[in-house]
């Protein structure tokens, strides 16, 4: 009974196809592939062949190599053994290598301090050729009779203008010897 | 010839004394059909006998793990769907090439194989088929020629037995409507 369902089955789902593709519904579904002869005869051998092959690959002789007798037993140990000594030789070498720390940055910080030294004056050219470049783009950008006018404004007014010919005689006399003034 | 049914084999591949031969029992059984079924979308004889040969050596490997809640060849024809799949993605990033070229590439395989007796039909009808996506052929493949049904298709891609229907559907129109087209000869 179960198996005339499953075959009453089928044929609803086939039939949905073969009304729409009649011709393909009409050709022969016989197999066009084909093997060498005896292929079959021989698959379930090579097969058992591969499988042993894996088998023995995995359990020990990879790839033909072994190892002594109890090697991975006594492995850890004698890594133990190996890390310990090492680390003891580490610390030798640290002390050493404090030495050679502190000298590189001495050498450092005073390579440094030459550089900057050196590199200063130019420093300082390099800025005030910026500065003047900006106060022309300055006044570049502001309108020429405003100058004009600022300019007319500040020269009627001397700075020396509040100050008496005796004062200045005073402040001269007191700051400068007769050399400074017999120099200028 | 009496087939042997697949609970003898998994009672006897359960036991270390009878494991090799269960294992000879299912080899017997399946070989051909796994074969086929690799060869329908692969094409080439040579890779589809270094595929069966991996997929039943995965068979070996995991039946121990295998549960009863699905068919035994609906689960071997997963793994070698899988291993199918896998290949002719690979083949296609190995050679940098696009879908088209590897079903042109597939066809000219087909053309060259000393292994393809088809006629001028039977070429044409394989040569539509390369047209087709790996996944709808692969559907196309087990409706039309192993005719399986729907259910026993989902349980091995994966697929819903809708999308399955609807994929089937869409690959039988391609296929008729390249058959039907005269322009299409060789």
């Amino acid at each position: 009974m179960y198996q005339y369902i499953c075959i009453m089955e089928k044929d609803i789902e086939n039939k949905e196809w073969m009304t729409e593709a009649p011709y393909l519904a009409g050709l022969s579904k016989g197999n066009q592939f084909s093997v060498p002869e005896g292929y079959f005869e021989t698959l379930s051998d090579r097969i058992q062949g591969m499988i042993a092959l894996d088998s023995w690959k995995i359990e020990e002789h990879e790839i033909g190599f072994t190892v002594p007798e109890n090697y991975f037993d006594e492995l850890s140990t004698r890594i133990a053994v190996k890390v310990k000594v090492k680390s003891e030789s580490k610390i030798h070498k640290l002390l050493y290598s404090n030495f050679f720390k502190y000298s590189a940055a001495a050498c450092i910080v005073l390579m440094s301090g030459i550089l900057l030294y050196i590199n200063e004056p130019a420093r300082v050219s390099e800025k005030t050729a910026y500065n003047e470049m900006v106060t022309d783009q300055m006044l570049f950008e502001i309108d020429e009779e405003m100058i004009i006018d600022h300019i007319q404004q500040n020269e009627t007014k001397n700075p020396g203008d509040d100050v008496s010919d005796a004062e200045l005689e005073n402040y001269i006399l007191n700051n400068f010897t007769q050399s400074d003034l017999i120099s200028e | 010839m009496k087939q042997v049914e697949d609970s003898e084999i998994l009672e006897k591949f359960s036991v270390e004394k009878t494991r090799n031969e269960g294992f000879n029992l299912l080899l017997q059984k399946y070989q051909q059909k796994v074969y086929w079924h690799i060869r329908r979308l692969v094409i080439d004889h040579d890779d589809t006998d270094d595929l069966v040969q991996e997929v039943f050596v995965k068979v070996w490997k995991n039946l121990e793990k295998f549960r009863s809640d699905s068919q035994l060849y609906t689960w071997i024809y997963r793994i070698a769907t899988n291993e199918s799949i896998t290949f002719l993605n690979k083949k296609k990033q190995r050679n940098n090439v696009s879908l088209d070229d590897v079903s042109s590439e597939l066809a000219e395989t087909l053309v060259a194989s000393d292994y393809f007796n088809g006629d001028r039909i039977q070429t044409k009808l394989q040569k539509a088929l390369l047209t087709l996506p790996d996944k709808q052929r692969l559907i196309f493949n087990m409706k039309y020629f192993d005719d399986m049904k729907y259910d026993e298709i989902a349980e091995i891609t994966g697929t819903s037995v809708g999308a399955l229907k609807a994929s089937f559907h869409i690959a039988v129109k391609k296929i008729e409507a390249f058959m039907l087209n005269d322009d299409i000869t060789f």
